[in-house]
């Protein structure tokens, strides 16, 4: 009773419209509200001790930082530069513009970590370019929607700081662990928005001449420096997730105040608030989902998720696909970060027990949730480009269907070779 | 300047605050971690409390931020729904989800206090300071979100009575 409470709530405020962290902690605050008049009644006093637990964590540090490092990297022109580079790299190609995008994504996930972040940043740089050249507008906002899933796979990442803070997984392992899978989304999605630009005679670029692709290659240098301190300073020990994201936001200072001069010290205060206040929205959910996931354990909804599922099978590949389906429909109809949250501490102690490698599964559960950002309803992607691009999201969603099926085709494969996530983990960690 | 006018002025002042301090911290966060990777590896000598400090910097920044962005409505909230239901059922329907919220808040407030109390006395091993200061941010930045929370139940209410006057 008090379980079908716990999740009841959740799921009927969440997609009622009310805050997702207060829907999260609604269900935890009805859960032990009720307890009071049970045999075994939970203290209420461990609602206020989780909200502060949750978020007192030095590897969740990490994220307000990257958040921080992004919005420093946007104030200096790091994306635009990025941009450049990629328009003279593969503009002239079959693709054009659009490719430019999917190519601009990739690099920029290497920076910033958030889909949303990359997503809003470049297509506001690249819409209205590729409206002028004759781009489908809903196309255009597919292309940046969909390209912008591959942010929180390359490192580094905000969603596996998240994971690895949850489930006690290395941050550095699952950083490393997101590198190939994220190559094959980008090339997936590279191959994918060539054959449709060639097929619907997408305009392309004039061919950057070799002094135009060395001057755009120097200027988007600098920007491509900072995932190699991030991810080098990790794997070579130097420091830790937080500490390379510290690292991080000091070298873009140094890249606004002494390289590009033009930083000044309001524009950085500006910066670190509303890193600040885009953090505390995350870490709110973060707060309160700890007590419903304490709870979640508690009434043993593991080993219920546990039972049910070995009842329909008890093969590996059976139980990861299932997996995908739940998270994949899931991610339809829910944000998600309480779906990673939640759903995290259950299911990882069940598949590790069955031999699934965590950080295998850490990859696939993000690459879902990715996937889920440009399924309607609830595709946060969409809604932002729509924002930008003011296209309907069913407009885009219906020309994003190409990419969810190679997204789709990715995920599978991520699936069932595991050795693709686990090769550079094992390479430098094991 | 009426007394009203004057209320809106410091409400805004307010939020301004709240929202710099929040940045604040994220800068003196930042530096810390940073001058703790420079003396471990400059000068091999890494400072024991750039552990605890950040940490219980990083909890007043998170929940005045939460503050700042509850009044600004910017805590993630999925509309889809709630669009579909018709302005009348929608206005009672939200109006009941903010007192759920605000009740929450509340208890949160409330159940804060003996841990206060219990933590009060207890000092943090590297900086000394009290654990006052890692659990009193969950009660400062609650009291603020109850006070921000119910101005967004007034606003939808407000709302809500003046878009029926324009349509009669």
């Amino acid at each position: 009773m008090l379980l079908i409470t716990l999740i009841g709530v959740l799921f009927f405020f969440s997609i009622m419209g009310m805050e997702i962290a207060w829907a999260i902690g609604l269900a935890g605050f009805a859960y032990l509200t009720l307890s009071q008049f049970t045999d075994s009644s939970t203290p209420m006093v461990l609602f206020a001790q989780q909200m502060t637990s949750g978020v007192n964590s030095y590897v969740l540090l990490a994220i307000p930082l990257f958040i921080f490092a992004g919005e420093l990297m946007n104030i200096t022109g790091v994306t635009r530069r990025i941009v450049a580079l990629a328009a003279a790299m593969v503009g002239h190609r079959n693709g054009g513009l659009a490719n430019v995008g999917v190519t601009t994504n990739f690099i920029m996930s290497g920076c910033s970590g958030s889909a949303l972040a990359d997503a809003a940043a470049t297509g506001t740089v690249l819409l209205p370019e590729m409206k002028k050249r004759g781009f489908k507008p809903a196309f255009s906002s597919a292309v940046i929607a969909s390209a912008a899933t591959v942010g929180p796979i390359v490192p580094p990442s905000i969603s596996f700081v998240l994971l690895g803070a949850i489930v006690n997984i290395s941050v550095g392992q699952l950083f490393l662990g997101g590198v190939i899978p994220g190559t094959l989304m980008f090339v997936a999605m590279f191959i994918i928005t060539w054959w449709i630009c060639k097929s619907r005679g997408y305009p392309t670029e004039e061919r950057a001449t070799a002094s135009e692709r060395m001057s755009a290659l120097a200027g988007g240098t600098s920007a491509l420096v900072a995932p190699l301190i991030i991810v080098g300073a990790i794997i070579f020990g130097i420091a830790t997730p937080t500490e390379s994201a510290a690292v991080a936001v000091f070298y873009v200072l140094f890249l606004g105040f002494f390289v590009y001069r033009n930083l000044n010290i309001t524009q950085v205060i500006n910066c670190a608030a509303s890193a600040a206040l885009a953090t505390s929205v995350i870490m709110l959910t973060v707060a309160t989902s700890k007590i419903f996931a304490w709870l979640a354990v508690k009434e043993n909804l593991g080993v219920h998720l546990t039972n049910g599922m070995l009842a329909v099978s008890q093969e590996i590949w059976a139980l990861l696909l299932m997996i995908n389906m739940m998270l994949l429909i899931l991610g339809m109809i829910m944000e998600i970060l309480p779906i990673m949250l939640v759903l995290a501490p259950v299911l990882f102690p069940l598949m590790t027990g069955l031999g699934v490698d965590e950080v295998h599964l850490g990859v696939m559960m993000v690459l879902n949730l990715m996937i889920g950002m440009i399924t309607p309803p609830i595709g946060l992607n969409l809604f932002v480009i729509s924002s930008i691009g003011g296209q309907s999201v069913i407009a885009i969603f219906k020309e994003a269907v190409p990419y969810f099926a190679v997204l789709v085709l990715v995920l599978l494969i991520i699936t069932f070779f595991p050795a693709l996530t686990l090769y550079l983990p094992t390479l430098v960690f094991r | 300047m009426t007394v009203v006018g004057w209320l809106r002025r410091l409400d805004k002042w307010i939020e301004t605050a709240l929202f710099y301090l929040a940045g604040l911290l994220l800068v003196i966060i930042a530096g810390i971690v940073f001058y703790s990777v420079v003396m471990r590896y400059a000068f091999n000598e890494p400072p024991l409390w750039a552990d605890e400090a950040p940490r219980a910097l990083s909890l007043w920044m998170v929940f005045i931020g939460v503050a700042v962005a509850t009044k600004r409505g910017r805590n993630i909230r999925v509309t889809h729904f709630i669009d579909m239901v018709p302005p009348r059922p929608r206005v009672y329907f939200e109006t009941f989800m903010h007192i759920l919220v605000l009740i929450m808040l509340g208890g949160l407030i409330w159940y804060n206090i003996p841990i206060l109390r219990l933590q009060a006395g207890g000092t943090m091993l590297t900086t000394g300071w009290s654990y006052w200061w890692v659990y009193a941010p969950v009660s400062v930045g609650s009291i603020l979100m109850l006070l921000y929370q119910s101005r967004l139940m007034i606003n939808t209410i407000v709302t809500y009575r003046e878009n029926r006057k324009g349509i009669q």
